[in-house]
């Protein structure tokens, strides 16, 4: 990285002047802390005594004996509050605490993020504000009672497409008033400098206990490693343990919502252009005088209008691969993993799982692929019954 | 301005807001009006992540009714100008025409200066440099948590006038103005070298505008109670009544105080 915050030309920090130093105040808390052993040490405790990792690296076998290659899954599902994002939220509310704040506030899509903040606040004794976009609150009604549950304040966001997007909007709007006191905690690898690069390095333990036990299940390296992104960070996760290993095929899998020709879909590489949204230069989808498209995807997790600056940046070096699955092809990986496999995945992480099963003429016997996947798909029952036409 | 004893009222408006001519007509009538001494024109961003509810709003009527880049530029060119027009956009609405382009564009149809709102000066440089080859204003935006070193760096070389965020937040009108404000105004004149100082948000009272320019600011910035009352329908008549009672808040003023206001 030649500028900090930069990844080649993408990232940087495009925000209004007021959240400048609130920034600066939060890159110099994590470069003061990353390294610090006793952070790192209160960091692993929680990670393992309270998240429980090592999250497993299962094999699929009867997937892998379907498909003819071997299919491993690295179980965020398994990590407590039933996806990964509990790894960026404890890392952030504990960095948080040190910088003597009080409270966080975080955007959801899907809603995992938003458990996972409200979660981190409880086990930390902070406050917790969270702003969900209406369709999302509708759609992941679940995750909004468990919030509550956690005794968090869930907002509703009643502007624009009401998702993601405009959480997102509305949490940065809402931080400018309570810098002294709160945590602006980002859910993924977007957003400004440093939060692409602190959610990466909270997310990468994925890819090191990946990279470990495939090593001990195979004794070889993966021959890909595949992850759904929205914004990105389990794909950035997962991928940051193998990005030196130039012979494991890295595979981002966006999500192509009705099809990409339908311009329903949230498939940033496939139609964005490179474009500032929410503090990020990267691939956004946009029309040609800037304005920010309406984005689908069944999906909550993947439906946004832009990807994470290092991401752009793998692909443009073609260190990594991005491709799509469409709503269909998830709904259908979503029902087959859970058949043959007996786990339920995300439907954000179905996007994934339906990749490889779309390209599995491009792997043979012996070849190993690890699947990342990201989350549970508890969440997701009542809408895959809505599509099956099934009442539950 | 000063020296005509009085201080500068900046009014701003969305641009396509409800529809790309009827934001024509309440342009021309802001700048008939005589209460107005700068034009602010917002072109729409579908994200306006630093506006409050009714910028918000504004944007979204304006979006619907079509409006676009290429429109505002056109409605600017064709506005009669007896006053300065500054532009308040996004970056991204800049970067997709190429900066540029954007700013030689902003050059031939008039408009003098730009404010681009989740631009920091980190990142402005290219801005900076195209407004310097064209002679359009870069308009700096400074906050009450900028801090006094980086307040310098930020308006060495400001030109235009510099925008004072009046309290932390978004736009949006409010009942009064926040106790810091004295404090940051008077820090941004201390760092200004001489351009003129302006505070915006929150201002939507003539009250609230003597106020500020008693503090020793040059002008004051209204701008969602303008659109509010548009929203509202309230009518051009009325609007321009409402400018004209903001613009007495503006005189007559006390003479400039120096940078130690208690």
């Amino acid at each position: 990285m030649a500028v900090e915050g930069r990844y080649g030309e993408y990232g940087g920090r495009y925000v209004p002047e007021m959240l400048v130093p609130a920034l600066q105040e939060v890159e110099a808390a994590y470069k003061k802390y990353r390294d610090d052993r006793s952070f790192r040490e209160e960091l692993d405790r929680y990670l393992k005594e309270y998240v429980g990792r090592p999250t497993p690296l299962t094999p699929a076998r009867n997937m892998s004996e379907k498909y003819g290659f071997k299919i491993y899954l690295k179980r965020e599902d398994q990590a407590f509050t039933g996806a990964h994002k509990i790894n960026n939220t404890m890392g952030q509310a504990l960095l948080a605490k040190r910088m003597g704040k009080t409270r966080l506030i975080a955007e959801t899509g899907a809603g995992q993020h938003g458990v996972a903040t409200a979660t981190a606040a409880r086990a930390l004794g902070m406050k917790c504000t969270i702003y969900m976009g209406e369709v999302d609150m509708e759609r992941q009604r679940m995750n909004v009672f468990r919030m509550r549950l956690l005794g968090a304040e869930v907002v509703p966001v009643r502007n624009g497409t009401r998702t993601l997007k405009d959480a997102i909007s509305e949490a940065m709007r809402a931080w400018v008033t309570c810098l002294d006191d709160t945590h602006y905690l980002f859910g993924t690898a977007y957003g400004p400098h440093p939060f692409p690069a602190i959610v990466r390095d909270f997310q990468s333990v994925i890819g090191r206990e990946a990279r470990g036990q495939i090593l001990e299940a195979e004794g070889r390296l993966p021959d890909a490693v595949v992850a759904c992104v929205g914004g990105g960070s389990n794909a950035i996760g997962i991928f940051s343990g193998f990005i030196n290993d130039k012979d494991v095929r890295l595979v981002g899998v966006e999500a192509g919502g009705c099809g990409i020709s339908s311009g329903k879909h949230a498939a940033r590489f496939q139609t964005g252009k490179k474009g500032v949204l929410h503090g990020s230069y990267t691939y956004v989808l946009q029309d040609r005088y800037g304005q920010i498209l309406d984005t689908h995807s069944v999906s909550a997790g993947l439906d946004y209008a832009a990807v994470g600056p290092e991401h752009a940046l793998l692909r443009d070096l073609g260190r990594a691969e991005y491709s799509y699955a469409t709503d269909d092809e998830a709904l259908s990986a979503f029902q087959e993993l859970g058949m043959v496999e007996g786990i339920l995945p995300a439907l954000e992480s179905s996007h994934a799982v339906a990749w490889a099963i779309k390209n599995r003429s491009d792997f043979g016997e012996g070849d190993v692929v690890i699947i990342n996947l990201s989350g549970r798909g508890d969440k997701d029952v009542e809408t895959v019954a809505r599509h099956m036409g099934v009442s539950v | 301005m000063r020296a005509k004893g009085e201080g500068a009222l900046i009014a701003y408006i969305t641009l396509g807001d409800p529809s790309p001519e009827e934001s024509f007509v309440l342009a021309q009538s802001l700048i008939d009006s005589g209460s107005v001494d700068v034009l602010e024109l917002g072109i729409p961003f579908s994200d306006p992540i630093a506006d409050g509810p009714v910028i918000q709003a504004a944007v979204d009527r304006a979006l619907k009714a079509g409006m676009n880049t290429d429109i505002a530029f056109d409605l600017s060119r064709r506005l009669k100008k007896s006053i300065p027009i500054v532009y308040l956009t996004y970056y991204n609405i800049v970067l997709q025409r190429g900066v540029e382009k954007f700013v030689g564009d902003c050059a031939d149809a008039g408009v003098s200066g730009i404010i681009i709102a989740d631009l920091p000066f980190e990142e402005s440089r290219d801005v900076r440099n195209s407004c310097a080859k064209y002679g359009v204003d870069y308009i700096n935006i400074v906050t009450p948590n900028t801090p006094p070193g980086r307040m310098r760096i930020i308006l060495e070389g400001a030109s235009g006038f510099v925008y004072v965020v009046s309290n932390m937040g978004v736009t949006g009108a409010r009942q009064s103005l926040s106790i810091g404000l004295r404090d940051t105004v008077s820090r941004t004149i201390e760092c200004a070298n001489g351009v003129p100082v302006a505070v915006g948000f929150g201002i939507s009272k003539p009250a609230h505008v003597s106020e500020v320019i008693g503090m020793g600011a040059d002008g004051a910035i209204v701008g969602s109670a303008i659109v509010d009352m548009a929203a509202r329908k309230a009518g051009v008549h009325a609007i321009l009544g409402y400018v004209k009672k903001l613009k007495e808040g503006t005189m007559p003023i006390a003479p400039k105080p120096g940078v130690n206001v208690s």
